[in-house]
């Protein structure tokens, strides 16, 4: 057995040891690698001393030269290799808002063969390898950071200015529509200029849309709308004869034009905000401002703004139409009208006291309008488009209606005397009616000769006492003496007459204007008291006040008043372009323009 | 004279037939079919610039048999081992890639010989057919060696099939408890695919070949 056991084992180890062994070798004579080679690697032919800006999507382009064979390329984000960019073998495209925002460091390596054949190049356990580094900023949202304001600069205009999250070196230009203040697109070739001054530009509403052309195309927006106040109106009562007009003063640099009543400029391309004018009374004077660019080559219809503003020397009453004035000396009060109603003011404080309405049928007080209070107690008379109402006092009770009897601002004459009469000289009629104010009948009438074209100035008057009658026109003057119901014609001659009023207070003393002069003759006599040269036109005797005894009339371009005892000193002097005006109680009076009142006054005490 | 004695004692003609217990050893030479395992160049991949240095050559046999012997008859189990190889090889600078490939196959059969006398004696002619399991693997062992990096990795094929020999031959009884033997022969190969990890492969290992012998026989008697 135990021989048996070595025959196997021997066998075994012959076995073994008989195994073939396979023979033979292949070993090739090559060349070893030289140390190093040169190598080229281009990234969108980026220098890669320059910073790499990344705002959007951006296709890159790899360029890798080599006189060995390439293997493999890769893209290294802060040396980790961002999976996301690669989008084909030779570039890839980065997407910036999948990288933080910031300062990055982008390589791109390569490896190449060693180009010798052997094992080791054949295993990619030989060869050459290679990289390349460049900074990179990712920008998020360029669109939203691109970001437009707007500022006054140092010379007072509006400029726009703008900022970038993409640096300079990255803008083509930019470009500022306003196609309200520019007749043209503005295009920026300079991406360091980031601003532009809109000289355009004064101040209200204008939108602006600002554009960033970048290099590779790409176009950010931004649209800004500036809206800021248009200058407010302002006025400075710097008393008499001087008004102060002056405004805010826009946001930017403007140039200013005053237009007053639509149509006359009395400033022109002014760059300041506030200048003095002369004062005119009589109207509530509208003043148009005008506000355009100051260089006036940026003028166009946008550009152009308008700002108005009113301004009434005195006091307003706020009455329509055109009131006629009574004034009661015995109450100190003004009547006048206001549509249909008979309306009392405190001749001094020219607060209303008290009104009635006085509709007729179908005219009312509307369309009638004249007049007249009695020198010697509180009666009013009112006269409608077909009668007359005559209150006996401001409470406007119990009146006298006469009928039929209409006034109108035609009626030549409506007045009450101190003796309860009424004289009534109708338009085109040369005859004088005389009325009972007691009773409202008619006393009498009698004729005259001459009776005047004109409603204004009066060319028909009645001393209060009721006993002179005047009616002069421009062909001649007739004085009457009354007596009872009978009249005597003391005066009359055929001068050209412009106008004729007895004095208040005074029954025999009669202004007249006539030629070139005012004269103040005494009545019966005829008999010159005082005269007082005026031009031949553009004067018109307005009334003589009967609390204060002064005369106003008016003379070229003012309103003047001077003493009825000395009419040649002028106390009081206005500008105005209101000839048909009144004064009672020293308040100067329009007719139109919402009743407008002047306290002269302050300018007349002694 | 000690040693003339054993001399002749050697060559004297023995004409008679052995019998009794017999262990054999011969050693022979062998041709290689082995299509598949030679065809395996052609698939290998033509990387790296390997070539063929070495590759399933024709090679040595060796076998052992016990048996026994009555008359003409001999009979018995015998075991065969077959061994070839290949090489794949690449050297240069940098390195070596080297594949190499050891085929073995492990015949364990049985053998029936019979012994005709040719009238020569000692000599005589025999037939003898050997029908058996044959036991192949496949060993590739893969060297890489590049500056100062290696690697090695091992493969392993394993295939079982059975083979028929006849063969023809003639012995040598030099005594009676020594003969020597020459002979020839071919191997039929049956089946024999061979497995990877135990998965089957299409690879058969089939030996088919010329079979030369030259062995001594020991009988006990």
């Amino acid at each position: 057995m135990n021989k048996l056991n070595f025959i196997l084992l021997a066998t075994i180890v012959l076995f073994v040891a008989c195994e073939y062994e396979p023979s033979g070798n292949n070993f090739l004579d090559l060349t070893p690698p030289e140390d190093q080679i040169a190598i080229e690697i281009s990234l969108n032919d980026v220098n890669p001393s320059d910073t790499i800006y990344l705002y959007q999507p951006t296709s890159f382009s790899i360029k890798i030269n080599s006189p060995k064979d390439l293997k493999q390329i890769i893209v290294l984000l802060d040396g980790e290799e961002p999976m996301n960019v690669w989008d084909r073998p030779s570039g890839f495209i980065f997407y910036p808002d999948h990288v933080d925002e910031g300062v990055h460091k982008l390589t791109i390596g390569a490896s190449f063969t060693s180009g010798t054949g052997s094992l080791a190049d054949m295993m990619g356990l030989e060869g050459y390898a290679g990289e390349l580094s460049w900074n990179i900023r990712v920008i998020h949202n360029p669109q939203e950071r691109f970001e437009v304001d707007y500022r006054i600069n140092e010379e007072g205009f509006l400029e726009l200015f703008w900022k970038n999250a993409v640096p300079e070196s990255f803008i083509e230009s930019y470009t500022i529509h306003s196609g309200l203040t520019q007749d043209a697109d503005i295009t920026i070739k300079n991406a360091t200029q980031k601003s532009f001054v809109d000289y355009g530009y004064v101040c209200g509403y204008a939108v602006y849309a600002v554009k960033t052309q970048l290099k590779d195309s790409a176009v950010f927006h931004q649209t800004l709308s500036i809206d800021t106040p248009i200058p407010t109106v302002y006025f400075e009562d710097l008393g008499l004869d001087k008004l102060r007009v002056y405004w805010d003063k826009p946001f930017a640099n403007g140039r200013f034009n005053i237009v007053t009543d639509e149509k006359n400029t009395i400033a022109s391309a002014i760059q300041d905000t506030t200048i003095t004018i002369p004062q005119l009374w009589g109207k509530t004077r509208q003043f148009k401002l005008e506000i355009k660019p100051r260089i006036a080559e940026y003028d166009n219809l946008h550009n152009n703004k308008t700002a108005y503003g009113n301004f009434c020397q005195g006091i307003f009453l706020d009455i329509p139409n055109w009131p006629l004035y009574a004034y009661n000396s015995a109450d100190n009060i003004i009547y006048t009208s206001s549509y249909d109603d008979l309306v009392a003011f405190n001749a001094t404080t020219l607060q209303k006291i008290n009104s009635v309405s006085i509709i007729g049928n179908p005219w009312g007080l509307i369309y009638g309008g004249k007049i007249s209070s009695a020198p010697h107690n509180s009666t009013v008379a009112a006269m409608t488009g077909e009668e007359t109402w005559i209150f006996p006092d401001s409470r406007f009770a119990d009146p006298i209606i006469i009928k039929p009897l209409p006034g109108s601002v035609q009626t030549r004459l409506a007045a009450l005397t101190s003796n309860d009469r009424f004289f009534v000289v109708q338009k085109g009629s040369n005859t004088c009616l005389v009325f009972n104010t007691l009773t409202g009948e008619e006393i009498f009438q009698f004729p005259f000769t001459y009776n005047t074209i004109y409603d204004i100035p009066d060319l028909v008057s009645v001393s209060e006492n009721g006993q002179y009658f005047c009616a002069s026109s421009e062909n001649g003057i007739e004085v009457f003496e009354i007596d009872g119901t009978t009249t005597n014609l003391l005066y009359t001659d055929t001068r050209h007459y412009k106008g004729a009023m007895f004095v208040p207070s005074q029954p025999d003393n009669l202004l007249l204007r006539v030629g070139s002069n005012f004269e103040l003759r005494h009545i019966p006599d005829f008999n010159i008291i005082q005269k007082l040269d005026v031009p031949e036109t553009g004067v018109a005797l307005c009334n003589i006040d009967p609390a204060s005894m002064n005369l106003l009339y008016y003379q070229n371009d003012s309103l003047r008043v001077c003493k009825i005892n000395n009419l040649t000193e002028t106390i009081f002097k206005i500008r105005s372009d209101e000839t048909t005006c009144k004064m009672f109680n020293n308040k100067l009076l329009t007719r139109g323009n919402g009743g407008i009142a002047f306290d002269i006054n302050p300018y007349v005490s002694e | 004279m000690r040693k003339l004695v054993i001399i002749l004692f050697l060559f004297y003609p023995i004409l008679t037939y052995a019998q009794g217990w017999s262990i054999s050893y011969s050693i022979g030479y062998g041709t290689y079919q082995l299509d598949d395992i030679k065809s395996l160049k052609d698939a290998m991949p033509d990387n790296y610039g390997l070539k063929v240095t070495d590759w399933f050559p024709d090679h040595i046999t060796h076998s052992v048999s016990l048996g026994y012997a009555t008359g003409h008859h001999h009979f018995g189990t015998n075991l065969s081992y077959l061994t070839t190889g290949g090489r794949l090889h690449r050297a240069d600078y940098s390195g070596s890639y080297t594949v190499d490939m050891i085929m073995n196959g492990y015949r364990l059969g049985a053998f029936y010989r019979y012994y005709i006398g040719t009238g020569l004696s000692p000599l005589s002619l025999y037939l003898q057919m050997s029908p058996g399991m044959l036991f192949s693997n496949l060993k590739m062992r893969e060297d890489v060696i590049v500056y100062s990096e290696s690697a090695q990795e091992n493969t392993k094929l394993k295939g079982a099939g059975i083979y028929l020999e006849p063969t023809i031959g003639v012995n040598y009884r030099f005594t009676d408890w020594l003969h020597f033997s020459l002979g020839g022969g071919y191997e039929f190969d049956f089946r024999g695919k061979m497995k990877l990890s135990g998965q089957k492969t299409q690879i058969e290992s089939k030996w088919n070949g010329l079979r030369l012998y030259g062995g001594i026989i020991l009988f006990y008697h």
